[in-house]
């Protein structure tokens, strides 16, 4: 007898040998033992998981010949009937490839036929398999046959995409899907068949092939066929590895490594070791995404072993070498390297893309996750609340040389708030005028006595960058100024309406900022003081009168100083105009 | 056509040849195998080595195993039938055209019922694999799973992934890689007559494709590979006349185009490499490594990423209808990006 491969050897005979298709064969058992069989069936799955062979066995239960009446659960295998369908001779059993035989002449020869009683069984049985091959016109001329068969007749379809069957078909069948069979189930299934055999293969071996089958009973054999061939009948891990072209998780770890440690050279090195060994590049990388996503898993999840389909001390493995890297960071290498899975076709050679990717991958900087940011950026936000003074702008001594110089100058000969760009608010536009150039605190001594001016820009500052603050702080009146070694102390008297106000100013998350503000306009720490004004309406008059006379003083004088201002001088005299208005913006 | 070769002849391949030398050994030999890899690296070679052993009628006698070795005695009728391509228990497919058709399947079907006249076992081996079409994949599924007695096919394909993943499941997958530079080499020098730099530069830049390397013109390989990196000197790429005035042959057709590519894509890769290994020896281009580190010192690595980005975006674009000198100054303007540190100048009138 000529040598054959496992799958067709092992091809199961009853319906309990099938592999991980309980749901069937439960289904199918029953309904022969209630004597309800269904004259059309339809089998659709992935490669390899027992179509076929489940048509047999199907067909073998119908026509058993030993079982003494109708059919039977559990064919005898011993019968003419039985074995004639193992070996694939039967009269009454009719095994057509669908892909072979896909015209309509071939299922006009098909209807002529079901019409003949079966020759020694009880049932003409006709497995048509990739069926999803016949043409259109092939499936519509099987409608009617398919509808109503003589009661003699059962069709079995088998196909992997039975998205290809037309609606009709389906729904003249019973339909059943057949499942990818799970790792458990191959590693038990391969466990008795090397049993039988005779064949060492260690339980990590076993794992490896379940694995590399990816769902499939056939490939799973395929490959045991193949390292047995390799090796005879003691295999060891290494000669799995080679027929299954892993690279082993000693390569896989030693790149992850290299790459989280950015060792460039180290990683490449390792591409070129997987030459030598004759791994497959294709493979490997989509070994490394599997190993990428572990470590993702074991980072972010509570219980990694639910979720990784390795044994424990690989998990453990692999939760200490996701200790090291960031969630962030994983994702990008997973990104990285499922970009180079795609780029292997049409790429010149499949080692550079590798080799690309791993440079790629030790480039990446190391990500902070977006919670730290977060806090960086609040902590930021907090140092400048309370004062632009401290230093968060390292970097900016290098950038500034490089910046435009159109408008620096603006920015920097502005003498009051220094280095403005490090402060939460932009200098206004009046601070930032030429004219002020040397005038450093003029006002305070100046009309009233009191800093009227500092606080118009105060309260104009703040309706820039916070208008409803800016709009309370308006509303304030300045009653007082103490000059102070430390610190100076500014009163501000608010009337019995604006009392809201005079609360909010008070608030604590208020008077950060406004303290900050004061202190920049002041050039020193100012501490600002509400108090409550209780006056009568005459007063009230009174003080609007004085707050606008304020007011008019200020705008003279900086109509003062811009008219005495030799630019604008120089400009009248050049271009010959007079000056009609002076806005202070 | 002939086809003289043996196990021993073949170079490389050290894995898939103890594998189906294995299979011969142990007479388990599987009905249905698919050789994958590169194109042009012995694949095919190989499937007919290991079917000529599998046919030998006088194989040597291995004293060690007392069987008979798996290799192939090269004189007797069935082996000199094979070197002459004409034994009768051997069939050769190749796609007709574009595509591997159903007529074609249908004939291997047919042949392969009949009994195998000299030898134990008919073999039929299918090069292009990936080139069945739907009608002839699908038809081939019930023979690929369950063939007549004493059959063995081989489907050889540089594209595995193209083939049905049921067509796949039903055979013993035999991965093949190129063979290294270093193995090239002395088989090059042993049977090619040419001088051992041009033996040198022949193994490097066939990449270990052997069906190349054995017939390549060295100084042809040179000539246009040096053609496709003075487009890249930076002199020319600073300047945008001579940028736009890329030799037109480059990318006048879809295959030179595609030729330009991978030797740029060869070339940056050099770069890149050289960057941050020190040892040569694993450059390409290990002729003119000093104008490979010349590079290295000035472009940055990002900038290369970029480009070979690019290059891999393009060339899965290049297959459509698209025009070709257009592809190739996309490439040449970002490796500009890349090369030149000043801006470009305006359009010098000439």
């Amino acid at each position: 007898m000529d040598y054959q491969v496992s799958a067709r050897k092992w091809r199961p005979q009853t319906f309990e040998e099938v592999v991980g298709q309980v749901h069937v064969a439960r289904t199918l058992t029953n309904a022969i033992r209630q004597g309800r069989i269904a004259h059309a069936y339809l089998f659709s799955g992935m490669r390899g998981v027992g179509k076929t062979t489940m048509a047999r066995i199907l067909a073998k239960s119908l026509n058993c010949a030993s079982a003494s009446n109708g059919p039977t659960v559990a064919p005898c295998q011993t019968c003419p009937s039985c074995l004639s369908i193992t070996s694939g001779h039967s009269p009454d059993v009719v095994e057509i490839d669908g892909a072979s035989n896909r015209g309509i002449d071939e299922v006009r020869e098909l209807r002529e036929a079901v019409k003949y009683a079966p020759m020694a069984g009880k049932y003409r049985v006709y497995i048509i398999d990739e069926v999803h091959m016949l043409t259109k016109e092939a499936f519509n001329a099987l409608l009617k046959t398919l509808e109503e068969p003589p009661s003699h007749v059962v069709f079995i379809f088998a196909t992997t995409e039975d998205h290809k069957i037309p609606s009709t078909i389906l729904s003249r069948c019973q339909h059943f899907h057949f499942k990818r069979i799970t790792r458990q189930e191959i590693i038990a299934q391969l466990e008795r068949i090397i049993r039988e055999e005779g064949i060492r293969i260690t339980g990590q071996g076993l794992g490896l092939i379940a694995k590399a089958a990816d769902g499939s009973l056939r490939d799973a054999l395929s490959f045991l066929d193949q390292v047995v061939a390799y090796s005879g009948k003691e295999v060891n891990d290494q000669d799995l590895q080679v027929i299954l072209g892993t690279a082993g998780r000693g390569p896989l770890m030693a790149m992850v490594k290299a790459i989280l440690e950015r060792k460039t050279a180290e990683a490449l090195r390792i591409v070129k070791e997987l030459a030598d060994e004759g791994q497959d590049y294709r493979q490997f990388t989509s070994e490394l995404l599997e190993y990428i996503r572990h470590l993702v898993i074991a980072k972010s999840s509570t219980a990694p072993e639910e979720l990784i389909d390795l044994p424990s001390e690989e998990v453990e493995e692999i939760r200490q070498l996701s200790a090291s890297a960031g969630v962030e960071e994983l994702q990008r290498l997973f990104g990285i390297f499922s970009l180079a899975l795609e780029s292997f076709r049409g790429a010149v050679h499949p080692g550079f893309v590798l080799e690309m990717a791993v440079i790629r991958a030790t480039r990446i900087q190391p990500l902070e996750s977006f919670e730290k940011l977060l806090e960086r950026f609040h902590l930021l936000e907090r140092m400048l609340g309370e004062g632009g003074d401290r230093d968060l702008t390292g970097p900016r001594a290098e950038v500034a040389p490089d910046a435009p110089a159109v408008n620096a100058p603006a920015i920097k000969t502005d003498p009051l708030t220094g280095s403005a760009t490090a402060s939460a608010f932009k200098p206004g536009p009046s601070e930032s005028a030429p004219v002020k150039a040397g005038q450093e605190n003029p006002e305070r001594s100046a009309g009233t006595g009191l800093p009227m001016e500092q606080w118009s820009r105060v309260v104009k500052r703040f309706l820039q960058e916070k208008p409803n603050l800016g709009s309370y702080l308006e509303k304030g009146i300045v009653q007082e100024w103490i000059a102070g070694d430390a610190k100076d102390v500014l009163v501000i008297g608010y009337d019995e309406g604006a009392a809201f106000f005079a609360e909010y100013i008070q608030k604590e998350e208020s008077r950060p900022i406004v303290a900050s503000a004061l202190r920049e306009v002041f050039q020193r720490p100012v501490e600002l003081k509400v108090v409550r004004l209780e006056r009568s309406a005459h007063e009230q008059q009174q003080l609007q009168l004085k707050k606008d006379q304020q007011e008019r003083q200020h705008r003279q004088r900086i109509q003062q100083e811009t008219m005495a201002h030799p630019l604008l001088k120089e400009a009248l005299n050049i271009l010959g105009g007079e000056v009609i208005d002076i806005k202070d913006a | 056509m002939s086809l003289e070769t043996s196990f021993e002849m073949i170079l490389g391949h050290a894995h898939p040849k103890a594998i189906l030398k294995a299979a011969l050994a142990s007479g388990r030999v599987a009905h249905a195998y698919v050789f994958h890899g590169e194109a042009h690296i012995g694949k095919f070679m190989t499937a007919v080595a290991f079917a000529k052993t599998g046919l030998c009628a006088d194989p040597p006698f291995d004293q060690s195993s007392g069987r008979p070795a798996p290799t192939s005695c090269n004189c007797c009728r069935s082996c000199r039938a094979i070197d002459s391509g004409s034994h009768p228990d051997i069939r050769l497919i190749r796609p007709d055209g574009a595509q591997i058709k159903i007529d074609q399947i249908r004939e291997v079907q047919d042949a392969l019922s009949y009994k195998s006249l000299i030898g134990t076992r008919k073999w039929c081996v299918i090069d292009d694999a990936d080139a069945l079409n739907p009608e002839a994949a699908n038809r081939f599924l019930k023979t690929l799973e369950e063939p007549p007695d004493h059959s063995v096919l081989i489907l050889i394909t540089a594209r595995p992934q193209a083939l049905l993943p049921t067509i796949r499941s039903r055979c013993h997958a035999v991965r093949f890689h190129p063979p290294s530079q270093q193995d090239l080499l002395p088989w090059l020098q042993k049977h090619r007559a040419i001088a051992p730099t041009e033996a040198q530069l022949l193994a490097a830049l066939s990449l270990g494709r052997i069906g190349i390397a054995a017939e390549a013109d060295p100084a042809v390989l040179r000539r246009e590979r040096d053609r496709v990196l003075e487009a890249l000197a930076p002199e020319r790429l600073g300047n945008p006349s001579d940028l736009f005035n890329e030799p037109e042959d480059l990318a006048a057709t879809q295959e030179q185009l595609s030729k330009t590519l991978d030797t740029i894509e060869i070339w940056l890769r050099d770069v890149l490499i050289g960057r941050h290994l020190p040892e040569p020896s694993l450059l390409i281009n290990q002729d003119i490594h000093d104008r490979i580190s010349a590079w290295s010192r000035t472009v940055s690595t990002d900038q290369i990423l970029e480009a070979l980005t690019l290059i891999h975006l393009l060339k899965r674009a290049a297959p459509r209808n698209i025009n070709h000198a257009l592809v190739l100054e996309t490439v040449l303007l970002e490796l500009r990006d890349a090369v030149v540190r000043e801006p470009a100048p305006g359009l010098k009138p000439n």
